[in-house]
């Protein structure tokens, strides 16, 4: 046992505060791991609502009049109803409907686990949120620059990919990052489905111990943590893209 | 200048006394509460049939609400006023909060007694019932051993107190939700093998099983692990309070009360309560 833990253990014996998570070998173990899933969920959210986003904005620029409205009304619905609706309506809704994370009879691995429930639920919330963020990305490039691009002969496409979208992904960076931040703390969700991340496994350790205003300290500090982790990386990236005399 | 840092240090010493002696009139003896406002406020988890359920009319019904009627008629009896139980709808996982802050003067809830919570509660003893882990699953599947479960996913409640046993014991997978109606569907669903509860809970379930949703599952015949004991708690400054309880719960076990209202309530009785009963003569 380490001086940290033995200090933690006597605190708990002089004052009473708990942090059992810190001195408990198995809470810690199961903690950590926790917090791996965070990030885990948060990643592959970011993935798949990049992907989501990045596919309905290719959608809304053809000319198919139905596939335009078709993203409108995906973006609608998911824009404007709860996450953890959503997320009960895919898993006891249609999950439980289709059977798509049953175990078969003689015990094969269901289809979808509840972990890739919430990357599915995170990723088609904030895909919705994407997909617009990217919108107002290409609505911000100068019509003069459009015209300018076509004017050195650019065709439609490559106008769109050499560009518009590099412009438009740099005007969109910052709300990007946002939603990156939206979609960490979301990951907070995934313990009413039963995914083992941080928020879960610290409701476990303090219904064991009660020990929940240290538990709600660690679990919020987590999160601290993990945001400004990723804020950096977020900061890191619109200076390695920043381009010159663009913005300020 | 002294004087009046004197004066001030004084000031401060006075009023935190003051909120002191305060604070202690505030939380004088439950009896004395009850006595004064003919009013008992519980806590109990009332969507835990059949020990507390509310009924289509709304109104509470159950083992521990029984009990509690028992409880209330001697409350009257002993301050000498008709005395009201005013029910406070608690979760498995804010029930012990609930009883520190105040909210309730007693937890009539199914609390199993472990080490961790007499820190937090006083438990009032002798414990009243107890009851043991149990599996319920598919008529198909068949679990000989707890060993068995290893691996295993195992839906079970947030904050059920087997759940530390099966994943650290035995290497269940527990797959832990926030309500018995969310537990019971992902067992529909198939999303574990077997669901783990108290097995007079599970038990009861069969007898009040009128529309046959669970006709298609079976109780794991396993001897369980070990037995919990249930207590009824009350915060740690009420020695007469905790008194009168005990004296309550002496005599249930002396008049057999427990035994027959576990009995009418569709359980097995437990080894527990039979053993408590016999003592009691």
């Amino acid at each position: 046992m380490s001086m940290v833990d033995l200090w933690f253990e006597g605190l708990n014996q002089r004052t009473g505060w708990n942090f059992s998570v810190i001195y408990n070998a198995w809470e810690r173990a199961k903690y950590i791991n926790g917090v791996i899933i965070a990030v885990e969920l948060a990643v592959w959210a970011f993935l798949g609502s990049m992907l989501v986003g990045g596919l309905c904005m290719l959608v809304r620029q053809s000319r198919v009049r139905p596939l335009r409205w078709l993203v409108t009304v995906y973006v609608e619905f998911f824009r404007n109803t709860p996450g953890l609706a959503q997320l009960y309506f895919l898993f006891f809704g249609i999950g439980s409907y289709f059977q798509l994370s049953t175990y078969g009879p003689s015990g094969e691995p269901p289809l979808l686990s509840p972990f890739q429930f919430v990357v599915i639920g995170l990723s088609l919330q904030y895909g919705a949120f994407v997909a617009e963020i990217l919108r107002s990305g290409i609505e911000a490039v100068p019509r003069s620059t459009v015209e300018a691009a076509k004017s050195l002969g650019y065709n439609p496409t490559r106008a769109l990919f050499h560009v518009i979208l590099p412009l438009a992904f740099r005007t969109s960076l910052p709300a990007l990052g946002n939603n990156m931040a939206q979609i960490v703390k979301s990951t907070a969700m995934a313990y009413a489905i039963a995914v083992p991340e941080a928020l879960y496994v610290a409701h476990e350790i303090w219904t064991e111990h009660f020990n929940v205003v240290e538990m709600m300290n660690v679990v919020l500090l987590t999160y601290l943590g993990l945001m400004g982790v990723f804020t950096l990386i977020v900061k890191l990236l619109e200076r390695w893209l920043h381009v010159p005399g663009m913005g300020r | 200048m002294t004087k009046i840092k004197l004066h001030t240090l004084l000031t401060v010493a006075v009023s935190a006394l003051a909120i002191l002696g305060f604070s202690n009139a505030a939380h004088a003896d439950v009896l004395a509460k009850v006595a004064d406002t003919g009013k008992l406020s519980v806590c109990t988890n009332v969507n835990n049939p059949p020990l507390a359920f509310l009924e289509p009319s709304g109104t509470a019904k159950g083992m521990h609400l029984d009990l509690l009627q028992d409880f209330v008629a001697r409350l009257s009896a002993k301050v000498g006023k008709k005395v009201e139980a005013e029910l406070v709808p608690v979760l498995p996982a804010n029930r012990v909060q609930f009883l520190q802050q105040g909210k309730c003067d007693i937890l009539f809830t199914s609390l199993t007694v472990t080490e961790e919570r007499k820190k937090l509660v006083q438990f009032v003893e002798p414990y009243y019932y107890a009851a043991g882990p149990a599996l319920l699953s598919k008529k198909a599947v068949e679990i000989a051993r707890w060993e068995d479960i290893k691996g295993k996913p195992i839906c079970s409640n947030q904050g059920s107190s087997w759940n530390l046993p099966l994943e650290q014991k035995y290497g269940a997978n527990i797959v832990a939700f926030q309500s018995q109606q969310e537990v019971d569907q992902s067992l529909r669903d198939g999303r574990c093998v077997a669901l783990v509860s108290d097995d007079s809970y599970l038990q009861a379930r069969f007898l009040n099983d009128k529309d046959g949703v669970w006709k298609d599952f079976h109780i794991q015949n396993l001897v369980p692990f070990t037995e919990g004991p249930w207590g009824l708690a009350v915060r740690f400054d009420e020695p007469a309070f905790n008194a009168f309880t005990s004296a309550a719960i002496k005599d249930w076990n002396k008049n057999g009360t427990i035994v027959a209202l576990a009995k009418k309530w569709g359980f097995t009785p437990a080894p527990f309560a039979l053993k408590a009963q016999k003592e009691a003569h």
